[in-house]
Order: C-alpha cells, then structure tokens, then sequence
C-alpha cells in the first residue's frame, strides 16, 4: 500500500464539498489572489515561475496560470506561502493547467 | 512591514545581479533550496534582487543548475555596518552606556507630581512622600503605593484621602483635602466688649448683651461697650458673651523721615553651582556658606520636568552699611514709608480725613500729619466667673 508523500492533502470528495457549500478558497489547489488597485498583486500558493520579464510575469498557481502584464514589474516577494508582485499592472489573464 | 525591514537589517542582507541562463529557474530553484528572495528585477536582461546572507552563501548550487551569473551589488545590514565600524571602540562604548542608562533609569521614578491639593501646598505633601520613600530616582519595585498613601494621610494634616499612582517613571500623588470644621462661636462665656483705642463712636450694633454707651460718646482705651450683663425683667440678672460691633471716628497721628542710623544692605555673597541627575546631586565647587537660598532648574517642556538640572545656591550678608546722603533719597524714604503705612490703614478702615504736610525743602524731609478714619474698636474680654455650689 502506497504511503501518502508529506504536505500532500487529503480532498475532500466534490460532492460533500457541495454539501456543505464550502467557499471556493477552502478548496485544494485553488489560488488565492488578492490585488491592491493596479500597484500590488499578492498570490498565495505559487508553485513557480514559467515567465518573468519586465512587463509580464506568468505564475503557475495550482489550478490556474496566472499571467501578469504591465509595466516595471517587480517581485517584491517570493516564496512557498505568498508571491507579491508590484509595479504599473495593467492586465490579469489567468487559465486553465491543461495536463 | 516594518518590522520585516527592521529584521532583515538586523540580519543583514546582499543585493546580487544575475546575468545569462534561465532567470525564471534560478528563481524556482531558489525557493525549493529555501533562499529567501525579495525586490526582484528584470533590468535590460539583467536580473536583480536581495537575498540573506546565509541565502548567498547557499546560492551557488542553484546558479550552477541555472546557468545565471550572479554578483553581489551590495551589502546592507548590520553585520555588514558592525564589520565596518569595529576599530571603533567608543561607539559601541557609547551603545553599551546608552543601552546601561537606559536599562537603569527606566525602573526609577522621574517626576514626582501632586494634584487635587488646593490648601495644603505640594511643598509640604512632596516633602512627607519624600520621607516615606517616593522621590525622584527611587526605585519603583520598591515603592509600596498602598502602605505609602496611609502614611500620607497620618503624616500630612488635612488630607482626607491619598493614592500613589506610578505611571511608567512618574509618580503622580492625588489628594483630597479635608473641609474644616466651622468655627463654633462661643456665647456660652461670659464676656464684655471693650474700647481698644480712644475716639468718638459713631455706630454701635448689639447682637447680644446691653449696650453700655450711645453713638456720639468719646471713648477712651479700656471703657466698656457692650456689656455682657444683661438685667432681666424680674429684676434679676444673667450673664452672657457680649457680641456686637462699635465703630468709632480715630484719629491717627503720623511722622515719618529719614533715620540717622546707617541703613544695611548686601555686602558679601557667595554662589555654588550643582548638577543635579536623578537625584544625585554634584556640586561643582566650595559651599557658600550658611543660610543659603536654593534655585533649582530643571530640564522641562510646558508640561513635564524632567529630573535633571542645574542648582544654584547662593549666600548672601546683608552687613554693609550705608546712608542715605542726598535729601531727594531722604525725601523718597520718608514718602515710601508713609504710603506703606497710609494703604495699611485704608485696608483696615474707612478714612474719612488726611491732613499731611510734607516737608522735602529741608536737609531732613519729612512726612508729618494726622489721619481720621473709622474703625471697629471693640475687643472681646472675658468675664471670670466663680462657681459657688449650694
């Protein structure tokens, strides 16, 4: 019997998650993503970097990729728990991980 | 975020640029082998960004997999400052003594203020918190509030209560005084009203007793007034304490000049400085003698006084001697002299005519003249009694 890697969670199955109408955010791999106006985008739970330059920044958030376009943009943090990312944000795109 | 800044300062940090490979790797890399970054750039292909010292130092197996080439640009933080300025022996002497002050002074009481006292001056209650341990530099661990504020109320007369509030490095003691009992007037006593000074009556108010003279009557020292015999319609007789006012027309006679004997006035004086810090007192030379007067000022804004001053102390002799030489000087004596006395009187009673001559032509000026005022002349006298039992 395969033993469960560590940090890995167990999810709970969809339609109990129905049941009892949990908001989306509670549910495992789903990205939390906050933004201050146009000058600071916080995202919690980044799994990587796939692109950065100095207008765009794409995240692979779990679930989604988030890309980021702008002007001057800066990763004013980065590590497991939250990413912030400040600068003249001028356009979120976000789609789906396809496998 | 403050405190994120204050703590990366205090562990020191390094600003690096990478050039060349696969930035976004470096990056990924960099967070898996948990190496903190933050402020990352992208600038004309260069990357820049801060990272931790101990992240610096681990950052070299990432840059190998990612083929970035990276260089420190900076290095801020204290380590980095302390590294700098380790020759310098006096300021971290300085830190440590500031650090040192700053640990001792701030378990001792600074201030020592007094409210809600309104009769009873700070002067008296500060000087009784002072004996019972509340005073500038004390220490506050060892100031039992409680036990202190009874003591005050049995030390100081006329509180009715007292707290000690220490606030950080303040010690604020409030008060409430007493309200004095009224003053019972006795009539029991049997007492006569008295003339205290000669004149001509001009009004004369009986509260209790028989009145003795009319208005209109001359009075000389010692007549009685109002007599605390009062007779009654039986014909018998009781005793009771005379009260009433009588007022009379007095005439006051003045004369005031320059005296011949030499007048004195400051000859030697001596003067002491002291520093004064949280109640340690340094005197910065000799005594200056006895009977001296203290000023204290002391380091303050409108609204608190610090406990660190400057004292000055000074003794002075009033035992030279000097005249008073020109007849202008004699004139202006005589004439202060008179207007002291003269606004004592108009205090005292009613002035009713001045006849004054003022004589500043010759050598010795004088003042010379009569006052008539009116005035309550009667005085309370007792009246002694023997008990003879049956």
């Amino acid at each position: 019997m395969a033993r469960k890697s560590r940090g890995q969670t167990k999810r709970a199955h969809p339609s109990v998650e129905q049941a009892l109408d949990l908001p989306e955010i509670l549910r495992s791999g789903v990205p939390h993503i906050e933004l201050q106006g146009n000058a600071e985008l916080s995202l919690d739970g980044c799994k990587g970097i796939l692109e950065y330059t100095e207008e765009s920044v794409r995240l692979h958030a779990g679930a989604l990729l988030l890309s980021v376009g702008g002007s001057g943009l800066c990763i004013r943090m980065y590590s497991e728990e939250q990413t912030v990312i400040t600068g003249d944000i001028r356009q979120i795109a976000l789609e789906p991980v396809t496998a | 975020m403050f405190i994120v800044v204050l703590v990366r300062w205090l562990l020191g940090y390094v600003s690096f640029a990478g050039e060349g490979g696969f930035p976004e790797r470096f990056i990924n890399l960099c967070v898996k082998a948990r190496i903190p970054l933050w402020d990352l750039r992208r600038e004309d292909g260069r990357l820049t960004g801060k990272t931790t010292i101990r992240g610096y130092k681990r950052i070299r197996a990432v840059v190998r997999r990612s083929g970035v080439r990276v260089h420190i640009t900076g290095k801020q933080g204290f380590p980095f400052w302390r590294a700098r300025h380790r020759r310098r022996v006096g300021l971290v002497v300085g830190l440590a003594a500031a650090a040192l002050v700053i640990a001792c002074l701030s378990v001792r009481i600074w201030t020592v203020n007094v409210t809600g006292n309104t009769e009873i001056p700070a002067e008296t209650i500060l000087a009784a918190a002072e004996e019972l341990g509340v005073r500038v530099g004390a220490k506050r661990s060892s100031l039992d509030t409680n036990a202190i504020a009874e003591a005050l109320l049995d030390n100081v007369e006329g509180l009715s209560w007292a707290a000690v509030n220490i606030d950080a490095c303040r010690a604020v003691i409030e008060v409430r005084e007493s309200t004095p009992a009224p003053e019972i007037l006795d009539t029991e006593t049997p007492s006569n009203i008295l003339a205290d000074e000669d004149g001509v009556l001009t009004k004369v108010e009986v509260y209790s007793g028989t009145a003795a003279v009319k208005p209109g009557s001359a009075v000389v020292k010692g007549d009685l007034l109002i007599s605390g015999v009062v007779e009654n319609a039986d014909g018998s007789e009781t005793l009771h304490g005379a009260q009433g006012n009588v007022y009379a027309q007095v005439e006051r006679d003045f004369s005031f000049s320059c005296p011949a004997a030499p007048f004195m006035r400051l000859g030697a004086s001596a003067t002491r400085y002291s520093l004064f810090f949280f109640g340690l007192r340094i005197p910065l030379g000799f005594s200056p003698g006895e009977q001296i007067y203290t000023v204290e000022r002391y380091l303050s804004n409108d609204e608190i006084a610090l406990p660190v001053g400057i004292f000055r102390e000074r003794a002075e002799a009033y035992n030279a001697e000097y005249t008073l030489e020109s007849p202008t000087d004699r004139a202006r004596y005589a004439a202060a002299q008179f207007a002291s006395c003269y606004a004592a009187l108009w205090i005292q009673s009613v002035i009713l005519e001045t006849h004054l001559t003022f004589d500043y032509a010759s050598e010795n000026p004088s003042v010379t003249g009569t006052v008539l005022c009116e005035k309550e002349i009667g005085i309370n006298q007792q009246i002694f009694v023997e008990k003879i039992s049956d």
